[in-house]
C-alpha cells in the first residue's frame, strides 16, 4: 500500500483541491470552471440540487471521468499524472456503488484488499470486522444480485473503508441505508475524521450535512455557488436549508400550487 | 384521482381503445428506445448505426417474406379447387403456423410482450387488472410474427370470396382471425410463464441451462435413438422405412394442433360445407381459450406478486484463489472477473455445448466414415477441429469482455491498477476461460479417436495456446471499440455480443489457425511427431511475443475508451 510509495505529498496542501475544473458532455457543460478547496481532517459537504453536476464532480475526483479542462489534486498529488497513488490513498462510495454482480460480498472484500496490497492476516481481520459492523455476515457467501440496496450501499461502503484510506468520496452514503446502519456509519465517519482523516460528502439530506460537515460547498447548474466552514456560510440564516434555497436561488420561486390537485 | 379532476370518464370501449393505442405505442418505443443512445461517442453512434442498419435489413427481409407470403397466399387461393393445391396448401400453412409458434415462444421473452406483463408502471395505471390483461393480449397481435402473417390470412380468404368461393373465404378469414387471436394468447401465456420463471435469479439459470442442454440433445436425439448405425455401408432399407413411419405417426397424432386446425377448417368447408368446418374452428377457438386462460393466470400471479430477490446462500464464499506467473493485483483481478464470469449463464453454456458440439462432429465424422467405408483421417481431423472450435465457441465471451461485468467494471477502474495491468488480468482470465472450455473438448475429441496418437492432442493444445495469444488481444481490441451492453445471465438478443465484433472474430481465429495447423500437419507428416511438438512450442513462445505489443495497444484503447466502456457496461 502506502507505505512502499515513492511518492510523498506535504500535509500542509489541501486533500482537494481544484481549479477550473470543467466537464462536457458533448454541448452539455456539467461542471463549468469549479474551484474547490477541501482542507485535510475536514468532513466536507458538497451540495446541490439535482442535475447541479455532484456526481460528475466526485467522478472526476476519483478517476471515473476525465475533466475537460482544469487542474485536480487530490492530498498534494496530480490527479492526472498519479492516479494510481491517488486511488491507492482514497476510497471511494459511487453513485452507482461499482459492484460486481456475481460476485460475492467476501469475494469483493477479498478483491479490494489485494489489490490494495493487504495481507492475508489484514485481509481476514478488517473484513471481519467490517462485515459485522454492517450486520453483513450472513450475506457474505451471497452474490451482490441477492442483495437488497441497502445492503450494496454498506458493502460499498465496506470496500472504500477496507484499504485504511486517507480519504473518502461518499456520493449519497445515506441513501436507502437503515436507521441503526445511518447512525453507525455516521459514528465511524466521525471518529474517521477525528483521526485525521478526511471526508467529501454529498447528500441531499442537508440535516446530515449540517448535523456532520465542518464545511461545505453548494454547486448550482455546474458551478461553485459558495464554499467554507459550515458556520461562516450559514452567515445569519437559521438553517442550511435556508441558506441552500437562498443560493441555489429557490428561495424567490412561488409556492408550489396546483389548483386542478385540489379536491 | 380526486373527486371533481375535471375529467370525465371515457366509454368502455373509448377507454379500451385508448389504452390499447397507448400499449401500441408503448410496444414500439420498447423497440425503439434500445436503439437511440445520447450522450455517446462517435464510436458508439456508429456502432448503434450498424445494429440499426442490422435491423433495417432484417425488417425489410421480413416485410419481403410478408410479401411472398401474400403472393403465395393468392395464388393458393385461385387453385385450391385442385385437391393436389389444397394438400399443398395445407402443408404450407402448417409448416408456418408451426415455425410462428416456434419463434413466438422463443421471442417471447424479447419481444417487449413480457416486459409489459410484468411492468409495475402499468400496474399502478388506473385498469382493472382483468382489462390490463385484455389489452395485453390485444397489444400482441403487433408481434412481427403475427404481423407477417395478417396480410397473407387476409389475402387467402379475400380471394376467395371474390373467386365466388363464399363459405370458403368465409371460414378461411375466420379462421385466420382465431389463429391470430391464439397466436396473440400464445406470446402472452409463454411471456407471462417466462416471467414467472425467469425472474429469481437462480431459477432463471437453472431454467435457462436446461433450455440451452435440451436443444443440444435434441441435435443428439438422432445419434441417440440409433438412426446411424455405425456398420459399415450404407442405411439399411429398414432404417428408411422407420424414417418415414415415424414421420407419418407424428403428423397423424397431431391433427387438433393449432397449426393443423386451419388447413383442416378450410379444407372441410371447401368439401363439406360450413358445417364441416365447425369442429376445427372449434378447436382453434378452443385452443385460443386454452393459451388465453394460461396467460390470465401467468398475468394474475405476476400482478398479485411482484418480483423479489430472495437471498440464498448456497452461493460459494471462498476467497479468491491465486494465479501463478502474475503480480497479486493482476492475478486477484483475473481471479474475480473468472469467478464473476463463469457463473454467467452464457459462460456455463461454453462449457457445455462446445464439448458437446465436438461430440456431435464425432458422431457425423463417424457417420461420413462409415458411408465411406474407412475414412482413417476422420478422428486426427476431429482432434484438429477441436482447436479452433474452442475458440469460436468463446466467441460470445471473448469480444464484449468490458461489457460482462456491469458496474463492476466501474470498481476496476476504482481500484489502483493501470490500464496495462486490467488488461493483463483480461487475458489470463480469457485463457484461463479458455482452458475451462478447451480442456474437456479436446478430452471429448481424444474418447472419440482414440485411434489418435496422444501427442496429436498435445500438439492441437499447444497450437490452441499460442492462437489464443495472439488472437485475445484482437479479442480485446473489440470488446473497446465495438462494445455493447449485455445481460450474461440471460440467453438469446440480451447476450449477444455486437454482430460486428463476432463477424470480425470468426475469420480471425481461421485465419490465424489455417497457416499453423498447415505447417503443424507438414512437419508431423514430413519430420515426425518430435519436430511438430518443438515447433509448437516455439510457436508458443513466438505467439506471446506478437501479443505483447497487441496487448499494450489493446490497453492503450481501453484508456481512451474508458468512459463510454463504462457507460456500455453499466447499460446507460
Amino acid at each position: 500500500m502506502t507505505e512502499t510509495s515513492a511518492i510523498t505529498a506535504p500535509n500542509s496542501e489541501p486533500a482537494v483541491e481544484t481549479r477550473g475544473l470543467r466537464r462536457l458532455f458533448g454541448d452539455h457543460v456539467a461542471v463549468d470552471g469549479l474551484d474547490i478547496s477541501v482542507p485535510r481532517r475536514s468532513f466536507y459537504g458538497f451540495l446541490g440540487p439535482n442535475g447541479a453536476g455532484k456526481s460528475t464532480t466526485i467522478k472526476c475526483l476519483t478517476g471515473l471521468l476525465a475533466p475537460s479542462a482544469g487542474e485536480l489534486r487530490i492530498l498534494g498529488l496530480d490527479a492526472v499524472r498519479d492516479e494510481l497513488e491517488i486511488k491507492r490513498r482514497i476510497g471511494v462510495v459511487p453513485e452507482d456503488l461499482a459492484l460486481f454482480a456475481r460476485l460475492t460480498g467476501g469475494e469483493h472484500l477479498a478483491l479490494v484488499g489485494r489489490v490494495h496490497g493487504l495481507s492475508v492476516a489484514q485481509l481476514a481481520e478488517r473484513s471481519a470486522e467490517l462485515l459485522v459492523l454492517f450486520d453483513l455476515e450472513s450475506a457474505a457467501a451471497v452474490p451482490t444480485s441477492d442483495y437488497s440496496h441497502g445492503m450494496k450501499k454498506k458493502l460499498a461502503l465496506a470496500l472504500a473503508l477496507l484499504p485504511a484510506p486517507q480519504l473518502l468520496f461518499l456520493d449519497e452514503p445515506f441513501e436507502g441505508v437503515d436507521a441503526v446502519a445511518a447512525q453507525q456509519i455516521k459514528s465511524l465517519l466521525t471518529g474517521f475524521v477525528a483521526h485525521g482523516g478526511t471526508v467529501f460528502l454529498t447528500s441531499h439530506v442537508l440535516e446530515i450535512v449540517e448535523r456532520l460537515c465542518d464545511h461545505v460547498g453548494i454547486i448550482a447548474a455546474g458551478r461553485l455557488v459558495a464554499q467554507g466552514p459550515l458556520a461562516e456560510l450559514r452567515g445569519g440564516a437559521a438553517t442550511l436549508e435556508q441558506r441552500f434555497l437562498e443560493l441555489v436561488g429557490a428561495s424567490g420561486r412561488p409556492a408550489a400550487e396546483l389548483d386542478w390537485l385540489h379536491a | 384521482m380526486p373527486e371533481g379532476s375535471g375529467i370525465p370518464a371515457p366509454g368502455p370501449l373509448r377507454g379500451f381503445l385508448s389504452s390499447l393505442r397507448t400499449l401500441a405505442w408503448l410496444r414500439w418505443r420498447l423497440i425503439t428506445g434500445a436503439l437511440a443512445r445520447r450522450n455517446r461517442g462517435r464510436l458508439e453512434q456508429i456502432s448503434s448505426t450498424l445494429s440499426l442498419v442490422l435491423r433495417i435489413v432484417l425488417g425489410l427481409a421480413a416485410t419481403g417474406f410478408a410479401v411472398a407470403l401474400t403472393i403465395g397466399a393468392v395464388i393458393a387461393a385461385l387453385h385450391y379447387d385442385r385437391p393436389e393445391a389444397r394438400k399443398f396448401f395445407a402443408l404450407v400453412s402448417g409448416f408456418l403456423f408451426s415455425l410462428a409458434l416456434v419463434f413466438t415462444a422463443i421471442f417471447a421473452g424479447n419481444s417487449g410482450t413480457g416486459e409489459m406483463l410484468s411492468s409495475s408502471r402499468l400496474q399502478l395505471l388506473p385498469l382493472k387488472r382483468s382489462t390490463l390483461h385484455r389489452l395485453q393480449v390485444a397489444a400482441a397481435l403487433g408481434d412481427p410474427m403475427v404481423l407477417a402473417l395478417v396480410p397473407a390470412l387476409v389475402a387467402f380468404g379475400l380471394t376467395l370470396l371474390v373467386r365466388g368461393q363464399l363459405a370458403v373465404g368465409a371460414v378461411a378469414l375466420g379462421a385466420g382471425l382465431l389463429v391470430m387471436l391464439f397466436l396473440a394468447a400464445f406470446a402472452c401465456a409463454i411471456a407471462g410463464v417466462l416471467q414467472l420463471l425467469l425472474r429469481g435469479r437462480r431459477r432463471r439459470e437453472v431454467f435457462l441451462l436446461l433450455v440451452a442442454v435440451g436443444f443440444a440433445s435434441l441435435s443428439l436425439g438422432p445419434s441417440l435413438l440409433g438412426l446411424h448405425t455405425h456398420t459399415a455401408g450404407k442405411p439399411s432399407p429398414d432404417d428408411e422405412r422407420v424414417l418415414r413411419l415415424r414421420f407419418r405417426t407424428l403428423t397423424e397424432n397431431a391433427p387438433w394442433a393449432p397449426p393443423v386446425l386451419y388447413a383442416r377448417a378450410v379444407e372441410s368447408a371447401s368439401t363439406e360445407g360450413l358445417g364441416g368446418a365447425a369442429p376445427a374452428l372449434l378447436g382453434l377457438a378452443l385452443c385460443g381459450g386454452l393459451a388465453y386462460a394460461v396467460s390470465s393466470a401467468a398475468a394474475r400471479r405476476l400482478h398479485a406478486s411482484p418480483a423479489t430477490n430472495a437471498r440464498t446462500s448456497s452461493a460459494t464464499g471462498e476467497a479468491l484463489g491465486r494465479l501463478p506467473f502474475l503480480s497479486s493485483a493482476v492475478g486477484t483481478l483475473a481471479m474475480a472477473q473468472w469467478r464473476s464470469l463463469s457463473r454467467t449463464t452464457l459462460a456455463r453454456m461454453g462449457f457445455l455445448m462446445t464439448p458437446l458440439m465436438t461430440f456431435v462432429i464425432a458422431r457425423g465424422l463417424g457417420n461420413i466414415a462409415t458411408y465411406a467405408g474407412h475414412w482413417a483421417a476422420a478422428p486426427a481431423a476431429l482432434a484438429a477441429i477441436a482447436g479452433p472450435l474452442t475458440l469460436i465457441g468463446l466467441n460470445q465471451i471473448v469480444v464484449n469482455q468490458f461489457a460482462f461485468d456491469g458496474h463492476g467494471l466501474a470498481r476496476q477502474v476504482l481500484l489502483p491498477v493501470s490500464a496495462t495491468e486490467l488488461v493483463a488480468a483480461r487475458r489470463a482470465s480469457s485463457l484461463l476461460f479458455a482452458l475451462g472450455v478447451g480442456l474437456p473438448t479436446l478430452f471429448v475429441a481424444a474418447l472419440a479417436g482414440p485411434r489418435v496418437s496422444p501427442l496429436v492432442f498435445v500438439l492441437v493444445a499447444l497450437g490452441t495456446v499460442g492462437v489464443a495469444r495472439v488472437c485475445l488481444p484482437c479479442a480485446l481490441l473489440l470488446s473497446a471499440m465495438l462494445p455493447k451492453t449485455v445481460d450474461p445471465s440471460r440467453l438469446g438478443r440480451a447476450s449477444q455480443p455486437h454482430q460486428g465484433a463476432v463477424l470480425l472474430w470468426m475469420p480471425l481465429v481461421a485465419a490465424v489457425t489455417a497457416p499453423i495447423w498447415l505447417a503443424g500437419w507438414l512437419l508431423w507428416s514430413h519430420a515426425g511427431p518430435a519436430a511438430a511438438l518443438a515447433a509448437a512450442a516455439l510457436w508458443v513462445v513466438l505467439a506471446t511475443l506478437i501479443a505483447r505489443p497487441m496487448e499494450r495497444g489493446a490497453a492503450a484503447a481501453f484508456s481512451a475508451r474508458r468512459e463510454a466502456l463504462l457507460l456500455v457496461a453499466s447499460g446507460r
